[in-house]
C-alpha cells in the first residue's frame, strides 16, 4: 500500500528530502528548491502519510532533546554510553505521539532508551534541577512537561510560540530524593507529536551517594554497559582520534607527515587530508 | 583563472578516470609551500542533489561561523574556545572547497531562496538571525551555555543535512558529506561533554 502511494513522489530529489527530513523541515527543503516548491510540498506530505509515519498527515517540524543534565540520548551521542545504535547520530529524533510515558517515544529503533538494564549513569544533583534543551528545529510549543514515575512534577507553558535560543527550566524535585528517572516532554503546538527525553538523576545527593545509588548488578555475561570517553591522549607519531594536538605537533597519517597549524582535539572526519588543511599541513 | 584551472583539472580527472568513484588522492602536493591554498578538485559529473547539498551546506556552515565567530571574543572555557576555533577554521575551509566545486560546475553557490524566510514555519533548523542575536546579547554568565547548546543543535542538524548527498552522483561530494557527517557527530560528542561536565 505504501509502495503504490509512494511511487508518484520517488524522484531522487523528493526521496532525498524525504529521507533526510521526513516531514520535519519540509519548508527548508522547499526553500532550497525554489521553482520546485509547488511540486514538492504536497508530494512530501503525501509520501509521508503513505509511509504511515504520522497519523494526522500534519507536518511535524521540530526536533530537540535535553542536553543537561545529560539525557539518555545525550549520553549516547556523547559516547558516554556505548553501543546505543542509531540514536547516537540523531539524539534529537525521539518523536512520538503526545501522551506517551516511555523514554523511547514508542520507536522500536530507539528502544534502548527505555531499557533500564543498561544501568544509565545517574547525575548527582541538588533538590532543584535546571534542565536545558537543544533544538535542531524550532517549532511552536504547546508546553513542556516533567514526570517522575507517574507524577507530573512540572509544566511550563510554551505559549504556542517558537522556543527561545536556549530553553532552561528549573524544576523542584525535593519530594523525589534518591535515584530517579525524569521524563521530560516537549509537546509541539501544531502537531499531534511530542519529543521525549529521559534523564537519570541522583536527587539531593551529596559527595557520598546514598546506598540506593549503585545501578542494579549487571549480568556477568554482558559487557560493561558504559564506557567513559577516554581522556585525550598524548600526541604520538601516528594520527589518532580524541587526541589533543597543538600547533607544531607532527603526525604521520597514511604514510604522510603533517604538522598541526590549529590546536584542536582530533575527531573522525578531521583526519589530515586535503579537506583539513586548516588543521594540518603536509610537511 | 582559477575557475578555468579548476574546470580543466576536473575535466582532466574525469577523462583520466572515466567513471571513477574514488575520492581525489589526499596526497600532499609536491610543492608544500602552496599546500595551504590547495583546494581538492571535483569530477565534472554531478546532479541536482549534489548541487542542492553543497548549496545548503554552504549556508549551514556559514550560519555556524556566525556562532563560532562570536565565541572568539567572549569568556568561555579554554576547551570550548579551542573547539570553536577549530570548527571555525575547518568550516571556512569547507565553504571554500564547496564554492570552488559549484563555481567549477557553473552553479550558484547559494540556495535560490533565503532559508531564514521560513523560520516562522518552524522549518529552519537550529540557527537563524534570532538565535545569533540571542547569543550576541547573552550575558557573560550565560554565554557559554547558550553557545554550546546552540552549536550542538546546529551540528546535529548538519548530520541530518548530509543525507541529502545520498542521491548525488559526484564522488567527491559524497566523500565530503561523509567527512562532514563524521566530524559533526564527533563535535556533538565533544560539545555535549562540555555541556554536561564530568559524569
Amino acid at each position: 500500500m505504501a509502495g503504490s502511494a509512494a511511487r508518484g513522489w520517488r524522484s531522487s530529489y523528493q526521496r532525498a528530502i524525504y529521507k533526510t527530513f521526513k516531514v520535519c523541515l519540509w519548508s527548508l527543503s522547499v526553500a532550497s528548491l525554489g521553482m520546485r516548491k509547488v511540486l514538492v510540498y504536497p508530494l512530501v506530505i503525501a509520501g509521508t502519510a503513505a509511509a504511515g509515519l504520522v497519523a494526522t498527515g500534519t507536518a511535524a517540524s521540530a526536533h530537540g532533546y535535553v542536553s543537561a543534565p545529560p539525557s539518555r540520548q545525550a549520553l549516547c551521542a556523547s559516547r558516554a554510553v556505548a553501543d546505543c545504535g542509531q540514536i547516537q547520530f540523531e539524539p534529537q529524533s525521539v518523536e512520538g505521539p503526545k501522551g506517551l510515558r516511555s523514554c523511547d517515544g514508542g520507536l522500536a529503533q530507539f528502544a534502548i532508551l527505555d531499557d533500564d538494564s543498561r544501568a544509565w549513569p545517574a547525575r548527582t544533583v541538588g533538590s532543584s534541577v535546571t534542565f536545558t534543551w537543544v533544538f535542531t528545529a524550532r517549532h511552536r510549543t504547546s508546553n513542556w512537561e516533567y514526570f517522575v514515575g507517574g507524577t507530573r512534577v512540572a509544566v511550563v507553558d510554551g505559549g504556542n510560540q517558537q522556543p527561545e535560543a536556549v530553553v532552561s527550566h528549573k524544576v523542584d524535585l525535593s519530594k523525589f530524593p534518591g535515584r530517579r528517572t525524569v521524563l521530560a516532554v516537549w509537546n509541539i503546538g501544531d502537531t499531534a507529536n511530542a519529543f521525549y527525553s529521559c534523564i537519570d538523576l541522583n536527587v539531593g545527593g551529596s559527595g557520598n551517594p546514598p546506598a540506593t545509588t549503585p545501578p542494579p548488578a549487571t549480568k556477568p555475561a554482558t559487557p560493561p554497559p558504559t564506557t567513559a570517553a577516554p581522556p585525550p591522549g598524548k600526541p604520538s607519531g601516528t594520527w589518532a582520534t580524541n587526541t589533543a594536538y597543538r600547533i607544531g605537533d607532527e603526525v604521520t597519517f597514511q604514510g604522510k607527515r603533517y604538522r598541526c597549524r590549529q590546536s584542536h582535539t582530533s575527531l573522525s572526519g578531521w583526519e589530515p587530508s586535503i579537506f583539513t588543511l586548516a588543521l594540518w599541513l603536509p610537511v | 583563472m582559477r575557475r578555468a584551472l579548476l574546470a580543466a583539472a576536473a575535466a582532466a580527472l574525469f577523462l583520466a578516470t572515466g567513471c571513477s568513484t574514488e575520492p581525489p588522492p589526499a596526497d600532499p602536493p609536491a610543492n608544500a609551500a602552496q599546500a595551504a591554498d590547495t583546494v581538492p578538485a571535483a569530477d565534472a559529473e554531478h546532479n541536482a542533489a549534489d548541487v542542492m547539498f553543497l548549496q545548503m551546506m554552504i549556508t549551514h556552515d556559514t550560519q555556524g561561523l556566525e556562532l563560532t565567530g562570536l565565541a572568539a571574543d567572549r569568556t568561555v572555557s579554554d576547551e570550548a574556545k579551542l573547539l570553536a576555533a577549530a570548527i571555525d577554521a575547518t568550516q571556512r575551509e569547507e565553504v571554500k572547497i564547496m564554492e570552488s566545486w559549484l563555481t567549477g560546475w557553473k552553479e550558484a553557490t547559494t540556495a535560490s531562496q533565503d532559508m531564514s524566510a521560513h523560520a516562522s514555519h518552524g522549518g529552519l533548523p537550529a540557527t537563524g538571525p534570532e538565535q545569533v542575536e540571542a547569543l550576541r546579547d547573552a550575558s557573560d554568565a550565560d554565554f557559554e551555555t547558550t553557545f554550546l547548546n546552540l552549536l550542538t543543535g546546529h551540528q546535529n542538524s548538519a548530520v541530518e543535512l548530509t543525507n541529502l548527498a545520498g542521491d548525488g552522483l559526484n564522488p567527491q561530494t559524497r566523500d565530503l558529506a561523509k567527512r562532514i557527517k563524521e566530524s559533526r557527530g564527533d563535535q556533538v560528542a565533544q560539545l555535549l561533554r562540555l555541556i554536561g561536565g564530568a559524569a
